[in-house]
C-alpha cells in the first residue's frame, strides 16, 4: 500500500512539475515528452505494483530490481541528451556574444566617422 | 564580402604591417593593459589593433584608446571565445597576419616582429614564441614543469611534432589558420590543442624563441591541483581530435596549399635556423 502511495506521488509529482514549468513557459513544449515518459512509467507502476514483477517476467529479468537498473540507464541517457543540447546552445551563445561585440564595435566605429569596414 | 587588406601580399617591412592585427585578448587588465597598448604602438604602428574584452568587470575597457578597436563580449566566454571574436574579426576584415598578444604584458611588443618575420620566412601557417627554445632565464615551478613535459609528450604522440612550449599564448597566424580558428576554436586552455589540430590538417606550425616578462600581476600563478586539470583537459581533447575534427567543412581542400611536401613538424634546429634567417 505504502508502495502504491509513494509510487503514485512521485508520478504525479513529476507530471505536476513539468506542467508547471510549463505554464510558466520556463520549459518548451518538446521537453514534455520526455517528462511524460519518467512520469508515466511511476504512474503506472502505482496503479499496477505487481507490473514490475509482469515486466520481469516478460523480459525474463530474474531479479524485478534489475528494471530500476534499466530505468537508471534510461535516466542516465537522458541526462546525455541533456548535456548535448547545453552543449549545443553553448556554441552557440558563443557564437552570439562574439556576433554582439563585432557589431558594438562596428556601430563605435560608425559613430566616430571612420570608414565602416566589413564585418562577418 | 569586402576585404579592404585582402589584395596584399605577404611582404616584409614596415608598411606590411597593415595586413596585420593583433589581438589582445583581456580579462580584468586595466592595470598592465595600457602599457601593453602603448608599447604595441610605438613598436609597431603600422599594425591595426583589436583589444577583446571578455567580460571584464573592471575598467579594462575604458583605458582602450580610440585607435584601437574593442570588442567587448557581453559576458565572459574565457579565453577560447575571446580568442576566437579576434580571430572572427580578422578573417572578416581580411586580415593576413593575427598575432596574439596578451593583455597582461607577459608578452613584449618587441618580440611581435620576430613572429611575423618568421611566418612569412618559413611559410609557416603558426608560429609560436616560445620561451623555453633558447636557454633563457625564464624559470617556471617543477609542478609546471611535469605539466609542459606531460602536454608535450601528449603533443608528440598525436601530431608528431615536438614543441618545447605548447601552452605559450605568443603566437602568429597566418590566413589559413585566421580562417581555420574563425571556424572553430577551442574553448579552454585552446594553445596546445590548436597546435596540435594544425599539424593534423596538414599546417606547418613553428617555434621561435621569444622573450616573455614574468607575470607582473601574479593573480595566474596556477595551482596544483588546476595544473592537473589543466593537463587532463588538454590531455582528453588531445586524443578525442584522433577521432573528430573540427574543422572539417571550413574548406580544408581549399586551403590547403600547395607545398604539401614541406614538412608539417618543426624541429627546434630547423625553428632556430628559421629565427636566424628572420633577422
Amino acid at each position: 500500500m505504502i508502495r502504491t502511495i509513494v509510487l503514485l506521488t512521485l508520478g504525479v509529482l513529476l507530471l505536476a512539475l513539468a506542467f508547471k514549468r510549463l505554464r510558466q513557459r520556463r520549459l518548451k513544449e518538446r521537453y514534455v515528452l520526455l517528462f511524460a515518459l519518467l512520469g508515466l512509467p511511476f504512474l503506472a507502476l502505482g496503479f499496477w505494483p505487481d507490473g514490475v514483477v509482469y515486466l520481469s517476467d516478460l523480459l525474463q529479468i530474474e531479479k524485478p530490481t534489475l528494471l530500476v537498473l534499466a530505468l537508471t540507464v534510461f535516466v542516465v541517457l537522458m541526462l546525455l541528451e541533456l548535456l548535448t543540447l547545453v552543449s549545443v546552445q553553448d556554441q552557440k551563445l558563443t557564437r552570439l556574444a562574439q556576433d554582439v561585440a563585432m557589431l558594438a564595435e562596428r556601430i563605435d566605429r560608425g559613430k566616430a566617422g571612420e570608414p565602416r569596414t566589413d564585418v562577418e | 564580402m569586402v576585404h579592404p587588406r585582402g589584395a596584399h601580399d605577404i611582404d616584409v617591412g614596415a608598411d606590411g604591417l597593415a595586413e596585420c592585427l593583433i589581438i589582445v585578448p583581456a580579462f580584468n587588465e586595466e592595470s598592465t593593459l595600457p602599457r601593453v597598448l602603448y608599447d604595441l604602438r610605438r613598436v609597431l604602428p603600422g599594425a591595426d589593433i583589436v583589444v577583446v574584452d571578455d567580460g571584464s568587470t573592471d575598467g579594462t575597457a575604458s583605458v582602450v584608446p580610440d585607435s584601437v578597436a574593442l570588442l567587448r563580449l557581453p559576458f565572459n566566454l574565457g579565453i577560447g571565445g575571446a580568442m576566437q571574436a579576434g580571430y572572427r574579426y580578422a578573417h572578416g576584415l581580411g586580415y593576413r597576419i593575427a598575432v596574439q598578444v596578451d593583455g597582461d604584458g607577459q608578452h613584449q611588443a618587441e618580440e611581435v616582429d620576430k613572429l611575423i618575420a618568421a611566418l612569412k620566412r618559413t611559410g609557416a601557417d603558426l608560429v609560436i614564441g616560445s620561451r623555453f627554445l633558447e636557454r633563457g632565464s625564464y624559470r617556471q615551478s617543477p609542478a609546471r614543469e611535469i605539466g609542459s613535459v606531460l602536454l608535450r609528450g601528449a603533443i608528440r604522440l598525436v601530431s608528431r611534432v615536438s614543441l618545447t612550449d605548447c601552452t605559450s599564448g605568443f603566437r602568429a597566424a597566418n590566413g589559413r589558420a585566421i580562417e581555420l580558428f574563425a571556424h572553430w576554436y577551442p574553448d579552454d586552455y585552446p594553445e596546445p590543442e590548436v597546435a596540435a589540430l594544425l599539424v593534423r590538417n596538414g599546417c606547418r606550425v613553428v617555434e621561435v624563441p621569444a622573450r616573455m616578462n614574468p607575470r607582473t600581476g601574479g593573480r595566474s600563478s596556477i595551482t596544483l591541483a588546476a595544473g592537473l586539470v589543466y593537463v587532463a583537459k588538454v590531455g582528453i581533447a588531445l586524443f578525442l581530435d584522433v577521432f573528430r575534427n573540427p574543422w572539417k567543412g571550413a574548406g580544408l581542400d581549399r586551403l590547403q596549399p600547395a607545398r604539401a611536401e614541406a614538412p608539417a613538424s618543426s624541429t627546434e634546429a630547423e625553428a632556430a635556423g628559421a629565427w636566424e634567417r628572420a633577422r
